[in-house]
């Protein structure tokens, strides 16, 4: 038998000049990531499911087309394709084409605003009516309920107490007492969908989003992990960086010494440190994390009811009827957050 | 393109814009030789009677009688007496009418530091082919590969001094900003170059042939330097995370990107990142590397 081919050295090392018959073959068998992405679309039957993947998957594609001829074309072989109803996709579409127009324009003025400008628009300067507005959120005494109220504005349906733990968990690292949760529930029941919203009200800073960690990549890492929120999106496939998060979650603080070689050939011992504290938010399909994990955690579990998925679909055909959170009160929303995670650890 | 030629060097943009085959066939005749142009050097100072100096398609010469080497800048630079630094790619623009963006003396100073470290990498990627002489093993293991002599000394692979690794030259365009070990025993297999000790303060694509429209995108080395070899235009990103610096680099790349991922999990989950990242200009091919039937018998 002969040896796997598995990447184009082992097609080179195998076929030699050969290998062009092959790869001509691949590239004509090539697709763009919006036909991978229609192609693995939930079935037909699930009409709810075919919703909201729509809007997490072919969506933002979609918003990587300049043409918005394009677009249209695309949204409208999209719906043809899995049977929706081209109103509420378009519905969806004109909401993000505005939000992106806005964030467009959002970030020419900054530009011209100068640097003092945009330090200033990290950092609400005492004094300013940012700065107050900021404060009066902090101190309000039902932070999380409004917290839980802008979320459900923002388009995540019931689930309150998920709300409030997964945003405690989150701005808990720069407050310096990191909670670190696990969220649970089976594929497509919305945990990433909670996370994602949860993240948007967070200042981007302070977010590493990442599908998946190899053993050592924390050690390693060039990234500034204190006071950030790590989001891995899967367990799966991060089993290698169980011990690694399990150290990050204990110990607060991460040093690993290697030899390597420098560029001259010598070697030499390296110690790599990363400083806590960071909250690594996991999602997983399973029960438990490994069981050293699981002891470290604070464990969401995710409303999989009948009368959640009720609550779900209602939101949905409400929101067809009247359309999507409007493009300026999500705006007014998330950035009120924003302001309030940065004037320090007061969140 | 503007934008990609403002972001460059002076001396990457005159790589990229002045071909160096009509350069060099300006001062000797050039004949093609396997993948080369060959012709006696045009050194002022060799005199070359067997033709020895060869022109390579990534736009850099090598002559095996002087061993002078170098790219536009450096044959413009010979060839009127000047110093191989900013003056003669200045000259050289004014002759082939380059527009260089506007370069302060801040600059022009940075741009020749990275020359210089970048001639001194390539000056030690020719030592470590020039070893693989003393090493025979190492020859068998590219050999294998399917990098011939030719092949070797067209993408100067070599070994190092204690014939422990496989050497490549990190390409990026024609230029050589580090040097990849391959060990041939052991783990890791790949010693990178640290992003502190790479003259750009980052780890770009890993280019070893020109740019062309619809270029393929690799994992790995080895990888990019097999289709290169086959004559194709590709990129490779080291390893399954796309930099930021190299999405930018991916995202002006002309026409269509072609991902080949591995065909393993973790090359599969990176390749389709890859090609969402860089919708609608990238394009996933299946990893099915295998003639259907080659490994049913």
């Amino acid at each position: 038998m002969s040896k796997e081919i598995k990447d184009t050295a082992d097609l080179f090392a195998a076929e030699g000049e050969e290998a062009r018959e092959i790869l001509e073959g691949l590239k004509d068998k090539a697709q763009d990531a919006l036909s991978l992405a229609v192609y693995e679309a939930p079935p037909k039957s699930n009409t709810l499911g075919q919703y909201r993947y729509f809007k997490e998957r072919e969506l933002p594609l979609i918003m990587r087309l300049e043409d918005p001829g394009e677009r249209q074309a695309v949204l409208h072989d999209i719906a043809r394709e899995h049977n929706l109803g081209v109103k509420n996709l378009q519905s969806a579409l004109t909401a993000a084409e505005k939000q992106a127009e806005e964030a467009a324009e959002s970030r020419v003025a900054e530009e011209h605003e100068g640097e003092d400008a945009r330090d200033e628009a990290l950092v609400p300067e005492p004094g300013t009516e940012r700065h107050e507005k900021a404060l009066a959120f902090l101190r309000c005494p039902d932070i999380l309920l409004r917290v839980a109220q802008d979320m459900e504005r923002l388009g995540h349906i019931g689930e309150p107490n998920n709300k409030r733990l997964a945003f405690t968990c989150a701005v808990s690292a720069k407050a310096g007492y990191p909670i670190q949760p696990s969220t649970h529930a089976q594929s497509s029941a919305g945990k990433n969908y909670l996370w994602g919203i949860v993240l948007s009200l967070v200042p981007p800073e302070l977010v590493i989003e990442r599908s998946g960690l190899s053993a050592k990549a924390l050690f390693r890492t060039d990234m500034e992990l204190k006071g950030k929120v790590l989001y891995i999106q899967e367990v799966a496939g991060s089993e290698d960086a169980e011990f690694t998060i399990r150290i990050l979650q204990s110990d607060g603080k991460l040093v690993y010494e290697a030899t390597e070689k420098d560029a001259d050939g010598s070697m030499r011992n390296v110690v790599h440190e990363k400083e806590d504290p960071t909250v690594v938010v996991q999602t997983t399909t399973r029960i438990h994390l490994h069981h050293e994990n699981d002891t470290r955690v604070f464990p969401i579990f995710i409303d999989e009811s009948s009368a959640q998925t009720e609550r779900i679909v209602q939101s949905i055909l409400q929101e067809a009827e009247e359309g999507d959170v409007g493009v300026e009160e999500r705006a007014d929303t998330v950035p009120k957050k924003d302001r309030a995670n940065r004037p320090g650890k007061a969140a | 393109m503007v934008a990609v030629m403002s972001a460059m060097s002076p001396f990457e943009e005159l790589r990229e814009r002045v071909d160096l085959a009509e350069l060099a066939s300006r001062y000797t005749d050039l004949n093609p030789s396997g993948r080369a142009l060959v012709g006696c050097c045009p050194h002022p100072e060799h005199d070359d009677e067997h033709p020895s100096f060869h022109v390579y398609p990534e736009g850099r010469f090598f002559c095996y009688g002087c061993r002078w080497h170098g790219d536009v800048t450096d044959l413009w630079a010979a060839a009127k007496g000047l110093k191989p630094a900013i003056e003669a790619a200045l000259d050289l623009a004014r002759e082939f009418g380059v527009d260089l963006p506007t370069v302060s003396a801040e600059a022009k100073e940075r741009a020749e530091q990275r020359r210089k470290l970048e001639a001194n990498y390539l000056a030690r990627v020719q030592e470590y082919h020039a070893a693989l002489s003393q090493h025979p093993s190492v020859v068998e293991w590219w050999e294998g590969r399917g990098f011939d002599e030719g092949l070797r000394e067209k993408f100067l692979l070599g070994v190092t001094d204690d014939g422990l690794a496989a050497t490549i030259p990190f390409w990026n365009r024609g230029r050589v900003p580090g040097i990849v070990r391959r060990k041939l025993e052991g783990e890791p297999k790949y010693v990178l170059p640290k992003k502190e000790d790479l003259p750009a303060g980052y780890r770009p694509l890993f280019v070893p042939g020109r740019v062309r429209e619809g270029m393929f995108l690799v994992e790995g080395y080895v990888d990019a330097l097999a289709l290169s070899a086959l004559g194709y235009g590709v990129a490779a990103v080291g390893g399954t995370y796309l930099n930021q610096k190299q999405l930018e680099e991916l995202k002006l790349l002309p026409g269509r990107i072609y991902v080949l991922p591995d065909a393993d999990e973790e090359g599969r989950k990176a390749a389709r990142r890859w090609v969402e990242e860089l919708y609608p200009k990238a394009m996933l091919c299946p990893p099915e590397y295998e003639r259907k039937g080659t490994n049913d018998e």
